[in-house]
């Protein structure tokens, strides 16, 4: 008797388990709040007696290449940093600076990598920025800081003038 | 970093509040201390919380075995293997794993009340699994549409872990149960396309270590009384 008392206690005990585990479980789906963008960060230094230092430029325009009809900036002054969206169907991005005094373009070429977010969100776009070509109308380098483009707001490269 | 969900900490809950239904009021006439005289036999079973888990997660489907026999009066050797597939259909991706595993360790007997154990033990795991994503769509951004996919990919990890178990005979020599576990995973390499993964075995997770909790049904083959 005490054995199929003892059982008996048992099995509500795991009958009471199941029902909270599976309301917990229902209650777990969530939805998507936000869902980042990967953009590549930029940085403008300039070289004084030899010594770089963050600067700020003016920026008249810039826009993407083969995307001249969409600004993504305009009329910046004292601009330091940027952040610039790759074209996840190609390998390379370009960009056409507008400065005061000059034009310059910059090409940006990667490995695109689809990147799972979570069941809600799905997949965002992620990038490996293999080089960097560039004019030199007002640009002195660009030096590639980080790789990796993620959303986390990394700089990955740096425009010196 | 471990990850413990609300339901895990209810599992965890409730399994103090069995470890205690089963220790009160012992009878001295039944109980018998670990090392004494008992049934042994192969212990075959499967995990119930695997198809349970269909109705919380229709995407998740599973199965998993389990085994376990006496290597000693206190001692158990263990295996479990089972498959996992997640099929997931959104208007913007559809993502397909399938993979098995593999675990296999032993348990030690710490307490035992007629057919009743609680136990410790311990496991190492593999898993093998392959993963596509054959539509993908990244909404528009000032490029417009992303439309792509991922190849199919096969990975293989190997994790460890260190289990808690009850079991309890419900009737002559059927016995259910559950356990909470611990994972490490070994020489994890990441993943560039994926945070979140779900190992076959392990379970989801965005770091290395993650806790477990299944619920079993098992039946034992007795060799001997």
């Amino acid at each position: 008797m005490a054995k199929i008392k003892q059982n008996t206690i048992q099995i509500k005990i795991f009958v009471s388990f199941l029902a909270i585990l599976f309301l917990g479980m229902a209650a777990c789906r969530e939805e998507c709040h936000y869902k980042p963008r990967s953009h590549a960060g930029v940085e403008f230094f300039s070289i004084i007696d030899g010594t770089a230092a963050e600067a700020g430029v003016n920026l008249l325009e810039l826009k993407g290449v083969g995307r001249e009809d969409s600004l993504l900036y305009e009329n910046r002054t004292n601009i330091r940093a940027l952040s610039l969206p790759m074209n996840g169907m190609a390998e390379e991005t370009g960009f056409i600076f507008v400065f005061e005094e000059h034009t310059d373009t910059i090409w940006f070429r990667y490995e695109v990598i689809p990147f799972f977010l979570s069941q809600e969100c799905g997949f965002m776009l992620n990038f490996e920025l293999a080089d960097v070509s560039y004019t030199t109308a007002g640009i002195d380098s660009v030096v590639i800081v980080t790789r990796k483009i993620t959303s986390f707001d990394d700089t990955n490269i740096r425009i010196y003038h | 970093m471990i990850r413990i969900s609300g339901s895990t900490i209810s599992a965890i809950f409730l399994l103090l509040v069995a470890l205690e239904g089963a220790a009160a009021e012992p009878d001295d006439t039944l109980y018998v201390r670990a090392g004494e005289s008992h049934v042994t036999g192969l212990r075959f079973g499967f995990n119930l919380s695997r198809p349970l888990w269909r109705f919380a997660e229709p995407a998740r489907m599973g199965f998993e075995a389990v085994g376990d026999f006496n290597i000693g009066p206190e001692y158990f050797g263990v295996a479990e293997a089972g498959f996992s597939f997640r099929d997931l259909d959104e208007p913007d991706y559809q993502l397909r794993e399938r993979g098995v595993f593999l675990r296999a360790g032993g348990d030690r007997g710490l307490y035992r009340y007629n057919g009743d154990l609680i136990a410790v033990g311990a496991r190492l795991g593999v898993a093998a699994w392959e993963r596509a994503a054959p539509g993908i769509i990244v909404e528009p951004g000032y490029w417009g549409d992303y439309t792509g996919s991922l190849e199919s990919e096969f990975f293989i990890r190997q994790w460890a872990e260190v289990v808690l178990a009850l079991k309890t005979e419900l009737f002559s020599n059927i016995f259910i149960g559950w356990n909470i576990r611990g994972k490490l995973l070994l020489f994890d390499r990441g993943d560039r396309h994926m945070n979140e993964r779900y190992i076959p075995g392990f379970g989801a997770g965005e770091t290395g270590s993650t806790l477990g909790f299944d619920f079993y049904i098992y039946y034992r083959f007795p060799l001997r009384n």
